[in-house]
């Protein structure tokens, strides 16, 4: 029993010893694997940085090269751009440059066709004077040939002087100086005075004229004279290219836009006129083509000065045709046409 | 998948096809700041969350973008590479001469991603 109480005492000591060593050996492994998963930890942890650092860098640099790039491309195109606006000012001086010239050839132009036509003017009237005088003459001795003779020459001194006027009124357009007399008047009755006044070039093609101009068209105020001679010079040409064919004149109203418009419509059944011809028809000096200008004469002006003289009136000539069947010349006019003060000058009636 | 999301500015469109699973950008990217940005982020990162396995990035009618816009364009790099399952494939255009300098740099942030530049 003693012995067995010794052996167990001498045994169990160590026995104890050994535990606690265990247990401090086991403690330090685990504090030692803690330290080693701290630090792996850190050291991905670490390299995390490190890539948001390359990443953070990279970006850095991209953006910094981009930026000096897009200065390089801005610069390049700030240079392209001023190039480009030093040769438009460039243009512009020699547009403005070129404008005077023009205005001032313009200018010229218009004053020597005004003096020109002034100069052609009077010896005309002159000869035309003295032909009048000379086939009242002829007629009261009774020489009929002579009349005759006398009248070809009125007829082609008038015609000349008509083209003058024609040149004139161009020329006046042109510098600004042809003046819009308004007036008010009754429509059917003027239709009617350019009616008379056509009536023997009606029945030279052996045409057919027809009017629809209702009196309860009424007035309006506008210049009459100008009207007038459009009027004509619409119902000249359609006399002039149709032969035994029908001329319709129709004069309506239409309310747009809180002006009331009249519409003067001039309808032949003529030779028409081609999609390329329409395109020159208003232009100064231009008619349908060459050969119509030898077959039917005529100065070309006509229709440019009537469109300019509606144009003064704030209204404008339209056109519809088709080659070979008849052509539709419309002028609109506002029935009360008014102008704009620093325009022309205003007679009152 | 049908989705079709889309971003519409004072000169430039942002689209997501998803139909050859294709963000397009058209136009002049020139926003004021990566707030400004905030929308087309969000765009691109929601395509991402689609998973498309091979995305393509049309750049090819970018005429115009400004440093901000580059950032967005790198953190979307970075954030392909992170998911790991998407390649990117980014359509550029040579007529447009910033595209092949800068983007050549997105390369650098996923050496995986693939610049086709067209003429």
């Amino acid at each position: 029993m003693w012995l067995s109480d010794q052996i167990g005492r001498v045994t169990t000591v160590p026995y104890k010893g050994a535990t606690e060593g265990c247990r401090k050996m086991t403690a330090q492994v685990q504090t030692y694997s803690s330290l080693v998963e701290e630090l792996e930890r850190l050291r991905q942890h670490q390299a995390d940085l490190q890539q948001e650092r390359d990443d953070l860098e990279m970006m850095l640099d991209t953006s910094l090269e981009h930026a000096t790039m897009i200065e390089n491309e801005l610069k390049t195109k700030n240079d392209l751009l001023s190039n480009a606006l030093q040769v438009q000012q460039r243009t512009q001086e020699l547009l403005v440059q070129s404008r005077k010239r023009a205005q001032e050839a313009t200018r010229v132009k218009s004053s020597f066709l005004a003096n020109m036509s002034h100069e052609l003017r009077t010896p005309l009237n002159a000869i035309l004077s003295y032909t009048d005088i000379l086939q009242d003459e002829a007629t009261d001795l009774n020489l009929p040939e002579f009349v005759a003779d006398l009248g070809k020459i009125k007829q082609a001194g008038k015609h000349l002087l008509g083209l003058i006027n024609s040149v004139l009124d161009l020329s006046r357009i042109e510098a600004g100086k042809m003046p819009v007399y308004l007036e008010t008047f009754d429509v059917a009755n003027m239709v009617q005075d350019v009616i008379t006044t056509i009536s023997p070039l009606v029945e030279k093609n052996k045409n057919r004229l027809e009017v629809i101009c209702p009196p309860e068209i009424g007035w309006m105020r506008a210049d009459a004279t100008k009207l007038h001679q459009a009027l004509l010079n619409l119902l000249s040409n359609a006399c002039k290219f149709t032969e035994a064919g029908l001329i319709t004149m129709e004069v309506k109203t239409k309310g747009l836009t809180g002006i009331e418009w009249i519409y003067f419509s001039v309808k032949d059944s003529g030779i028409g006129i081609t999609p390329e011809q329409l395109e020159n028809l208003f232009q100064e000096f231009s008619q349908a083509d060459v050969s119509t200008t030898r077959k039917y004469g005529g100065s070309g002006l006509g229709l440019a000065i009537s469109r300019q003289f509606c144009r003064m009136m704030g209204g404008d000539i339209s056109v519809t045709s088709q080659a070979g069947v008849g052509s539709d010349f419309v002028i609109e006019l506002p029935r009360l046409v008014k102008l704009e003060k620093s325009e022309v000058s205003i007679s009152e009636d | 998948m049908d989705t079709q999301i889309q971003i519409e500015g004072n000169g430039y469109k942002v689209w997501y096809q998803a139909e050859g699973q294709t963000v397009v950008c058209q136009g002049s990217l020139r926003l004021n700041s990566m707030q400004e940005y905030n929308p087309i982020s969000q765009l691109l990162t929601q395509v991402l969350e689609y998973h498309p396995g091979i995305l393509t990035l049309d750049l090819q009618e970018l005429a115009f973008l400004n440093s901000s816009g580059i950032n967005v364009l790198c953190k979307f790099v970075i954030a392909v590479r992170q998911q790991k399952d998407v390649s990117l494939v980014v359509q550029a255009s040579n007529k447009i001469p910033w595209q092949g300098k800068s983007l050549l740099n997105l390369q650098k942030l996923l050496p995986g991603l693939q610049l086709v530049l067209n003429d």
